[in-house]
This record gives structure tokens, C-alpha cells and sequence, in this order.
């Protein structure tokens, strides 16, 4: 009995020992079990070798081995599926390869990777793919990404989770950098306070109509009372693959409404990638004619003739008033001098 | 003494519990003969720093939540997704920038039934931890092709990239982790066929 009290107290301390301090050990290592982290980077075959992305420069016909690393940063071992899909830039400009169910019809065709890798925890694999460069290639760029990716078991919405990076690949041949300049639509937005100037806002979807990845340069310039002030600003948009395009919006502040506004877009196609830089890319022009008419300064105008205009009439009413009380009063006088 | 004995087993084990829960505790206790001296060496990393993924392994299931007449309603969780970026400003090449985007294959009848679109699944991201620099954000929130607009055009369901998270410049936010999950809610027509139904989410990182 004096045994039994104390043991009972004691489990109970040694549960309530066990159990503050490790509780939230037990709530972080839960959800670890079940996290997985990982990553996939271009590499060598002794490791990643420090590049963002694979980018390489092939004849038709070339068959060249390249390598990726999976890093498994979790504390459980697991299989990732390896996959080689055409990559594209999303109407952000975000680059993503196609989803599993979706078939690839170039570049991603040209990469052979392993189905699956097996990587242990904090472990990093890598895994060999051949890239064949088909004997019929269309010179110019044929994005792909790559990737590694779990795909969850069960549930109504089957989850895959991609981590990867983006495979270049420029055939040889004529590279025809070459972008186009669609939708230019010009506003103008005026200010209602008469003594500032407005804004042009000039909105364009760049679109890459060419073979190569390229980035739209360039100038917009608005030209108002006939070209003698001229307004501008340079112009970047975001990277462009063969085929994709982009909404852009670019303002020009210090506008004055004066009439005809002339607006100018003007875009380069600037070569990126390793090679093309000494191929020349005509620019693309294209101008917009608007009309602002300088409303609010011919309200205050028009408010100012108006009010000098009430001056006016107020001065003349008053005079004429003040004219006929005089003569009110010389008559008054007159007829109190004159006839008593 | 009896008594004693048979409780020095159960001493010894609550002192080494709790000696484990709290390891400084052993070096607390003093003229204690025992005390070990714990050395760590922790090496100086130089190995570069990577941009990953983490994704919690549990699977998503949709259930009937909000159904009325007209619509029948389906949600669940997008499992908390964490991007963690252990590089430095100098790993990172200019203009870099990385996002996770989302997008769904159509929904097929496990019994042969037609396919429910991939457009009338919609999500709402939610930043839980977006970090210090206030340069990570979530995806706006994309409604399915049944409902009105909640903002212009995005009644169109996850068909095609719709952004889960990202950044505008990779440099600004290097060293640090970000998590985010989303409400994801399927929405048909009341007279949707029954049976089971299953459909692929795929959430991409690329920098």
C-alpha cells in the first residue's frame, strides 16, 4: 500500500514527464513522415554542377548525354518518376513543362530519361538522359523542361508534384529571331486638375514570331503639337519562347492634351541564348494617332470667361443703378429747391 | 527499504526521461559524477544551397460540401506545399525567378461515366508563411467555369497554369522558406452522373 501510492504518482510524473517534452517533438515529426523535400539540378556526372538550366546548341542528327541530380532532403528514402515534356512560358511569362497527360510534340520528345530514380534519405542521385536531336529538326529553339515528380496514392484528386528545371535546345541552322507588335491599343488619361499634365498608357501583346528565344526592346515615344514635343521611355518585356507572347502596358507621364498625340512603339528582338547574337533582327514599328482634347482646361476656361463675364454684367448693373439713384436724388433736389 | 529498492529502477528511469527531454539538465545537476561532456562539431557548409520542393504526402479527397439544387459542391485541401530556397544572393543568377503553378487533368468516371472537365475545379491559395521579405505571394483565387467572375476572366477553372506561389525575383528572398496551401472546391451541374471520380493536380516548380 505505501508502495502503491508513490508508483502511482511516479507513472503518473513519468507520463507527464514523457509527455510535455516530447509532445512537440511528436507534432513536428509527424507531418515529416509524411513531407517529402526535394530538388532536381543540372549536373555533371559527379554532381549538380552550378547551372540554372541545360542549354545546348545541337545539329540535327546529334545524340549528346546530359545529367540531373535528384537531392532527396527528406528523412525517408523515395521514388521519384522522371519525365521530359515541351516547355512554355505562361501568359505570366512563367516557364512550365506540359503535364503527364498531355503528349509533348517537341522537344520534350527529343529527351530519354529513366522512368523511375530511387533516392535515400538526404541522398543525391544522378540519373543520365540522352538528348537525340532528330535528323529533321526545324533550326531554331525547342524548349523542354525536365523533372522529377511523386504523384500521391490515394483520394479523389490525385496530387503530382513537380520540382525541375528547363532544357534549351537550339537546332542548328538559320535562326530567324523575329517578334510582332499586336493589339497596340493607346489611352489617354487625363487629369481633371487643369494645371497637370496626363499619363499615355500604350498597351501591345509582344508576340515572338520567330524561331528563337528572344526579349522585345525597345522605345514608345508620344509626339504632341505636331512632333515639337516629344515624350518616351524605354520599353523591356519579359523573355519570349518561339510562339508565345505577352501583354505589356507601359506609360508615359507628362503628357499635355493638345490635340493629336502621335504614339510610336518600336521593339527589337534581342537574341537570347548562347549564339545569334551576330544574327541582325529588323525592328518592329508601329504607330497609333489619337486625339485629347484639353477638356478640363477649357472648363477652367470657359469658367473664367464666364466669370468675367458676371463680373462684367454685375459692374454694369451696378453702375447703371448707381446712375439712377443719382439722378433720383438730383431730381429730388431740383424739385425741393425749385417748387416749395 | 524494500519499498526503496523496488523504486530506484523507476527513479532511474524518470531522472534519465526526463535527462533525455531536457539534455541540459545532466549538466545542470552539480558534483554530479556522471556528467557527460557532449561535443558536436557542426562543419561549415559549402556545399551550394538548393531551391526545393516539400510537399506533405496526404492525398486530397473531395467532399460533398454546399451542394444545392443546381450545384452540386465538392472541397477539400491542397495539401501545405513549402518552397525553401537555402542559396544566397550570390547562387542565384540575375533576373531569376521561380513560381509554382497548378493545373488539372479532366476528372474520369471510375464506371466509363463522360469526364467532368478540368474547368470546374477551382482553388483559393492561401499564403501561411509568405516570410520577411514580403516578395512572395500567392496565386489569385481561379473560380470554376459554373460560376460568375470574381475578378475579370477567371471563371475558368484549373485548366490551364494557374499560379500557387511565386516571386518576381529569386535574389530578394533566397534563404528563407515559404508555405502555402489552397481550398479547392469542384463545382457541377446538379445532374452530374454519379460514381467515383478521379483526376490528376500537377503543382510544378521551376525556376
Amino acid at each position: 500500500m505505501t508502495v502503491h501510492l508513490p508508483r502511482r504518482a511516479l507513472t503518473a510524473l513519468l507520463v507527464a514527464a514523457l509527455a510535455i517534452p516530447l509532445t512537440p517533438d511528436v507534432a513536428t515529426a509527424e507531418p515529416n513522415r509524411a513531407t517529402l523535400t526535394w530538388t532536381v539540378q543540372p549536373a555533371a556526372v559527379g554532381g549538380p554542377d552550378g547551372r540554372r538550366w541545360i542549354e545546348r546548341d545541337l545539329d540535327p542528327g546529334a545524340v549528346v548525354t546530359e545529367h540531373l541530380a535528384v537531392r532527396n532532403l527528406s528523412d525517408a528514402s523515395a521514388v521519384f518518376a522522371l519525365s521530359a515534356a515541351d516547355g512554355y512560358l505562361t501568359d505570366k511569362g512563367r516557364f512550365n513543362m506540359l503535364a503527364s497527360d498531355q503528349p509533348s510534340k517537341d522537344g520534350g520528345t527529343w529527351i530519354a530519361v529513366q522512368k523511375t530514380v530511387t533516392v535515400a534519405a538526404s541522398e543525391t542521385k544522378v540519373v543520365p538522359f540522352t538528348i537525340t536531336v532528330p535528323r529533321n529538326a526545324i533550326p531554331g529553339d525547342h524548349p523542354a523542361g525536365i523533372a522529377a515528380s511523386v504523384v500521391s496514392g490515394a483520394g479523389t484528386v490525385q496530387l503530382e508534384s513537380r520540382v525541375g528545371f528547363r532544357v534549351l535546345l537550339r537546332a542548328g541552322g538559320a535562326l530567324r529571331p523575329a517578334l510582332s507588335a499586336d493589339h497596340v491599343g493607346v489611352r489617354y488619361e487625363r487629369s481633371w486638375n487643369p494645371l497637370r499634365s496626363g499619363t499615355i498608357h500604350v498597351t501591345y501583346v509582344a508576340a515572338n514570331t520567330g524561331n528563337v528565344r528572344v526579349e522585345p526592346r525597345g522605345r514608345a515615344e508620344v509626339a504632341e503639337l505636331f512632333g515639337a514635343h516629344v515624350r518616351g521611355r524605354d520599353v523591356a518585356g519579359s523573355e519570349l519562347l518561339p510562339g508565345s507572347n505577352h501583354t505589356t502596358d507601359v506609360r508615359i507621364g507628362g503628357v499635355w492634351a493638345v490635340g493629336r498625340l502621335k504614339t510610336t512603339l518600336t521593339l527589337t528582338p534581342s537574341i537570347l541564348g548562347t549564339t545569334g547574337t551576330s544574327t541582325v533582327a529588323a525592328p518592329t514599328t508601329v504607330t497609333v494617332t489619337t486625339w485629347a482634347l484639353p477638356w478640363a482646361q477649357l472648363v477652367l476656361t470657359a469658367a473664367v470667361v464666364a466669370l468675367a463675364l458676371a463680373l462684367r454684367t454685375a459692374v454694369r448693373l451696378r453702375r447703371r443703378r448707381m446712375t439712377r439713384m443719382l439722378e433720383l436724388a438730383r431730381e429730388e433736389g431740383r424739385r425741393s429747391a425749385g417748387c416749395p | 527499504m524494500n519499498a526503496r529498492n523496488r523504486l530506484r529502477p523507476i527513479v532511474v528511469g524518470v531522472v534519465t526521461v526526463v535527462a533525455a527531454a531536457f539534455p541540459s539538465a545532466v549538466r545542470a545537476e552539480p558534483g554530479d559524477s556522471t556528467d557527460v561532456e557532449v561535443t558536436v562539431d557542426i562543419p561549415e557548409i559549402e556545399e551550394p544551397g538548393v531551391l526545393a520542393l516539400s510537399i506533405a504526402g496526404n492525398a486530397v479527397t473531395l467532399r460533398e460540401n454546399g451542394s444545392d439544387l443546381l450545384v452540386r459542391q465538392f472541397t477539400g485541401t491542397l495539401p501545405t506545399v513549402t518552397v525553401t530556397d537555402t542559396r544566397t544572393a550570390d547562387e542565384v543568377p540575375a533576373g531569376a525567378s521561380w513560381a509554382v503553378l497548378g493545373s488539372s487533368s479532366p476528372f474520369t468516371g471510375a464506371a466509363g461515366q463522360p469526364s467532368i472537365s478540368a474547368g470546374h475545379l477551382g482553388w483559393k491559395p492561401r499564403l501561411i508563411d509568405g516570410g520577411d521579405s514580403g516578395q512572395v505571394t500567392e496565386g489569385e483565387e481561379v473560380v470554376t467555369v459554373i460560376d460568375d467572375p470574381t475578378q475579370p476572366g477567371n471563371n475558368v477553372g484549373l485548366t490551364d497554369q494557374e499560379l500557387l506561389v511565386s516571386t518576381y525575383d529569386s535574389a530578394e528572398v533566397v534563404g528563407d522558406s515559404y508555405t502555402v496551401n489552397a481550398d479547392l472546391y469542384l463545382r457541377t451541374p446538379a445532374d452530374v452522373a454519379a460514381g467515383s471520380y478521379r483526376g490528376t493536380l500537377t503543382i510544378s516548380l521551376f525556376e
